[in-house]
C-alpha cells in the first residue's frame, strides 16, 4: 500500500513535469507578427519611432531569461 | 518558472565602441569583472552575442518611418520628409555597423556581407545573405536620398541625426572601403556647410563632459536619469576611485602613450589607478558613477581626418587638415603628411571611441590577442576569419537562408 502511493506520487510528478515542458514555449514569437497598419496616422507619430529607433543606438538593455523548466 | 534579469548595455552604449578597442592595439581587457576577454583574445564564437539583434531591431523601427506614406499623414509634411531622412541615415548606420562586423572583407577572400532589409514586415521573413558591395551601395543609396531629403532647418538637437550626419557617414564608409573621391566630396559637404570647428586644445578635455560641443554633430543622450551604473562605458573603462573596485576592465596597453607628442593635450584624458600600476582612459565619458555623459559617434575632428586621408589618396594637401588637428591639440605642425601619419592622428584623436579595429582592417594589418595582464597571446595575420564576427546561433537556427561565416 505504501509502495503503491510512492508510485502514484511519482506518476503524478511525472505528468506535471511533462507538461509543464510542452514545445509550446520553444515556438519562436516574431516581433514582426504586430502589425504597424494604420498605427501611424500623423508626422508626430514618426517622431515617436524616430525617438525609439534613437532608443536603440543607447539604451540600457533588459535581458530576460526565462527557465521554464529543468533542463 | 524561474525568471532571470540582468543588464547588458549592448551597440553603442557600451559593447560595439569596448569591443572595437580591446580587439585593437590600444588596449586590452584585464579580466577584472570577467568583461570583454573574450574579445581582447578573439575568442568569440557563435554563441558570443554581439550587436546584431539590436541593429535588426533598429532598422525594424526606422523601416516603419521609412515606408510610411506621407501623402496619408497629418502635419507638417515637410518635417515628415526630413524625418524619413533621418531614419535612411540610421538605417545606413545599423547596415554599415553590420558590415564592418559580420562582412566578410577582412575574412580571407569571402564576399558575404549581411542580409539588407528595408520593410518592417516584408513577405521574406528569412532573408539572404547581401554581398559586401551590395550592401555598401544599400548605404551610398539611403546617404543619398537622406540627405536629399533633409532640411537642416529642422535640425535643432545633436542628440538627434541631422542632414550632415549623412554626409558624415558617407565619408566614413567611404575611407572605409577606399572610394576616395567619394570621401573627398562627402567631407567637403560637411567642412562647407559651416556648422561645425574642431575643439581647441583648451577645451578638449573639458569637452568631455559636455553636450553638444561645437565639434559634435551627432552624440547619443545619457543623463543621471538613466543611471547606468556599472553598465555604462565609462565604468568598463575605469574604477570609480584609485584603488581597485568596480570593473575597469578596458585597459590602456604603455606604449600607446609614446605616440603623443610631449605637450599634447591629449595625453591629459591618460590616467594612471591602482597604484600607478594601470594605465587607464580617464577623461573621455568621464562620468564613472552615473555613466551621464553624451557619447558622440560623429564628431568634426573625424572628418577633417578622413578628408586629409582621401586628400592624401587623390593628391591633394592633406598637410592642411592634418595641421587643423594638430595646431588644435599643441602638438607638432606637420611638414609633409605620409599614410602612417594620418592613421596614427586617427589614433591620437579617436581613441577609445572604438575606431582604430578598423584602421587596422581596412589597411589590411594584423592583429595581436592579448591577455588580461598585457600579454601577447598570439598575433592573428590578415586577412583571418577571426576579423568577421561570427553569425549568431539564434539565427542560423532561426533562418534556413543565412550562411554562416567561415571559421565559426
Amino acid at each position: 500500500m505504501k509502495i503503491n502511493k510512492y508510485i502514484m506520487l511519482f506518476a503524478a510528478s511525472a505528468v506535471l513535469l511533462a507538461s509543464s515542458c510542452t514545445t509550446e514555449d520553444l515556438d519562436p514569437t516574431l516581433a514582426q507578427s504586430k502589425s504597424v497598419d494604420g498605427s501611424v496616422t500623423r508626422v508626430d507619430n514618426l517622431y515617436s519611432i524616430l525617438k525609439g529607433a534613437h532608443n536603440i543606438l543607447s539604451r540600457l538593455r533588459i535581458l530576460r531569461e526565462r527557465l521554464d523548466c529543468d533542463q | 518558472m524561474l525568471t532571470i534579469y540582468f543588464l547588458g548595455s549592448e551597440y553603442y552604449g557600451r559593447d560595439l565602441i569596448a569591443t572595437n578597442e580591446v580587439r585593437s592595439d590600444n588596449t586590452f581587457s584585464n579580466g577584472n569583472s570577467g568583461r570583454f576577454t573574450t574579445q581582447s583574445q578573439f575568442q568569440y564564437n557563435a554563441n558570443t552575442g554581439f550587436i546584431w539583434e539590436d541593429v535588426y531591431e533598429l532598422l525594424a523601427n526606422v523601416n516603419i518611418i521609412i515606408n510610411t506614406d506621407l501623402s496619408t499623414l497629418e502635419g507638417d509634411l515637410d518635417y515628415g520628409a526630413h524625418i524619413q531622412g533621418q531614419a535612411m541615415v540610421l538605417r545606413a548606420l545599423g547596415h554599415f555597423d553590420l558590415l564592418r562586423t559580420y562582412g566578410q572583407q577582412h575574412a580571407g577572400g569571402g564576399s558575404l556581407g549581411v542580409p539588407i532589409v528595408t520593410t518592417f514586415k516584408g513577405e521574406d521573413l528569412f532573408p539572404s545573405v547581401n554581398s559586401i558591395d551590395e550592401v555598401k551601395q544599400a548605404i551610398y543609396t539611403d546617404l543619398e536620398t537622406a540627405f536629399g531629403m533633409m532640411d537642416s532647418s529642422y535640425d535643432s538637437s545633436k542628440i538627434f541625426v541631422s542632414k550632415y550626419v549623412a554626409k558624415a557617414l558617407e565619408a566614413r564608409v567611404a575611407v572605409y572601403f577606399g572610394d576616395w573621391s567619394r570621401a573627398v566630396s562627402a567631407s567637403e559637404a560637411v567642412i562647407n556647410s559651416g556648422l561645425y570647428s574642431v575643439i581647441g586644445a583648451d577645451a578638449y578635455v573639458s569637452s568631455w563632459a559636455t553636450e553638444g560641443g561645437t565639434n559634435v554633430m551627432f552624440e547619443l543622450a545619457f543623463s543621471t536619469a538613466d543611471n547606468l551604473g556599472p553598465n555604462a562605458l565609462s565604468y568598463i573603462y575605469r574604477y570609480p576611485g584609485d584603488e581597485p573596485g568596480g570593473y575597469g576592465d578596458v585597459q590602456v596597453l604603455p606604449e600607446v602613450l609614446d605616440i603623443y607628442d610631449a605637450g599634447d593635450v591629449r595625453l591629459d584624458i591618460f590616467g594612471y589607478q591602482d597604484g600607478g600600476s594601470a594605465l587607464r582612459n580617464i577623461g573621455k565619458y568621464p562620468d564613472t558613477n552615473n555613466g551621464s555623459d553624451n557619447i558622440p559617434l560623429f564628431r568634426y575632428e573625424e572628418v577633417i581626418l578622413n578628408y586629409a586621408e582621401a586628400l592624401l589618396e587623390t593628391g591633394g594637401d592633406a598637410v592642411t587638415q592634418m595641421n587643423l588637428i594638430a595646431n588644435n591639440r599643441n602638438a607638432t605642425p606637420y611638414t609633409s603628411v605620409t599614410k602612417g601619419d594620418i592613421l596614427n592622428e586617427r589614433r591620437r584623436e579617436l581613441i577609445f571611441e572604438g575606431f582604430r579595429f578598423d584602421d587596422l582592417m581596412r589597411t589590411g594589418q594584423s592583429a595581436v590577442a592579448v591577455g588580461s595582464v598585457g600579454n601577447t597571446v598570439s598575433t592573428l595575420s590578415y586577412p583571418n576569419n577571426l576579423f568577421a564576427w561570427s553569425i549568431p546561433l539564434s539565427e542560423m537556427n532561426a533562418n534556413s537562408n543565412m550562411v554562416q561565416n567561415d571559421g565559426y
